[in-house]
């Protein structure tokens, strides 16, 4: 493995994985895959199923491409990025195909999810599509600022480097992001 | 807002201002109104976007885990034809490639020379036949040639007699 950014930790784990050795890579998805799919949830507009569908395509790209993982940034910077592309993905399929689907062949339902209580349920999605239809006004690249730096709650730096952008625009970005959506939800936030 | 601190203040809220610019902001919140409105503001919005944008419930997880969903009506009932359409349509290509693979059609002379082979393969029994019933030699019977000719052409008889 090249460079030294990578946490020794880390990477004796990415290692050790890429030898083959599959505790380690049970450690690497347990290590991570709450904070992937929580980002997936976010940036795929709040949709369970989609959030899980980009996640496992994710760790599925992680496992069938760890060996060429060289560690010139941290695995979580790589999973990111990998997950951002999935969510662009997914979303770009979900306005072709969900809606019809969804329509016309069934709910979708998925049995990998618990449905929590039906009233708590409602409230939680209202809110969550007040936050989707002020996020929608926003740029992608402010969208994809403001997901990673407001609710992930990473550093510019990191922002930074999963985007490929300088932490200036990211800041700029990040401004721009914030001011549209506390005109989009400032009476909501205050309460 | 007007304040040029306006910029300080979203930096502090997402912890990205540094100790010393920190403690300069707080001075100016002290004495700034609009200032100390626009911080709470920004991180009411801050918080209110971490608390409620989180998911309900994080699934489980696993490389084998695949997405099963529960289809409508259409869903169901295509699923259970699935097998019937699947041999439907085996059925009908094998038909279509039979029909692609199938020997060239036969010009009209091949034809009748297949049509004929039966015959041929009685040539011997059905000329001394009509030796008995001419009371001539094969070589001179005209039904015979009139046969051959039919099947043959006049130069393959008389090869064939000879």
């Amino acid at each position: 493995m090249k460079g030294g950014c990578v946490k020794e930790a880390e990477a004796d784990l990415i290692r050790k994985a890429q030898k083959g050795d599959n505790n380690a890579r049970n450690e690497l998805v347990n290590r991570y895959y709450e904070k992937i799919y929580r980002a997936a949830f976010r940036l795929c507009g709040f949709d369970r199923e989609v959030a899980f569908e980009a996640t496992q395509e994710t760790f599925l790209k992680l496992m069938t491409r760890l060996d060429s993982f060289e560690g010139k940034c941290s695995l979580g910077t790589w999973l990111y990025r990998v997950l951002i592309n999935e969510c662009l993905q997914q979303r770009r399929k979900d306005k072709i195909f969900r809606k019809f689907l969804k329509a016309w062949f069934g709910n979708g339902s998925n049995k990998n999810f618990i449905e929590p209580s039906q009233v708590e349920n409602l409230a939680r999605k209202e809110e969550q599509c007040c936050i989707k239809k002020a996020m929608n006004k926003l740029s992608k690249q402010q969208r994809l600022v403001v997901t990673l730096k407001v609710m992930e709650g990473l550093t510019m730096k990191e922002v930074a480097e999963i985007l490929g952008i300088s932490e200036g625009a990211v800041k700029s970005h990040l401004f721009r992001g914030i001011r549209t959506l506390k005109e989009e939800l400032g009476s909501r936030s205050e309460l | 807002m007007r304040c040029p601190r306006c910029k300080d203040i979203y930096l502090s809220v997402l912890d990205e201002l540094d100790a010393g610019a920190e403690e300069e902001l707080k001075t100016h919140l002290e004495s700034c109104d609009e200032c100390k409105k626009e911080y709470s503001e920004v991180q009411g919005l801050v918080n209110y976007l971490r608390v409620k944008t989180l998911p309900d419930i994080i699934p489980a997880h696993g490389p084998q885990k695949a997405i099963k969903r529960d289809g409508g009506f259409f869903v169901r009932f295509f699923g259970v034809l699935k097998p019937a359409v699947a041999m439907i349509i085996l059925v009908l290509l094998f038909a279509v490639g039979l029909q692609l693979f199938h020997q060239p059609s036969l010009s009209p002379e091949e034809k009748e020379v297949v049509e004929n082979m039966e015959f041929l393969k009685d040539l011997d029994v059905l000329e001394k036949l009509v030796q008995i019933v001419d009371g001539t030699p094969g070589e001179h019977s005209s039904i015979c040639r009139k046969h051959f000719r039919m099947a043959w052409g006049d130069e393959i008889y008389s090869e064939f007699l000879s």
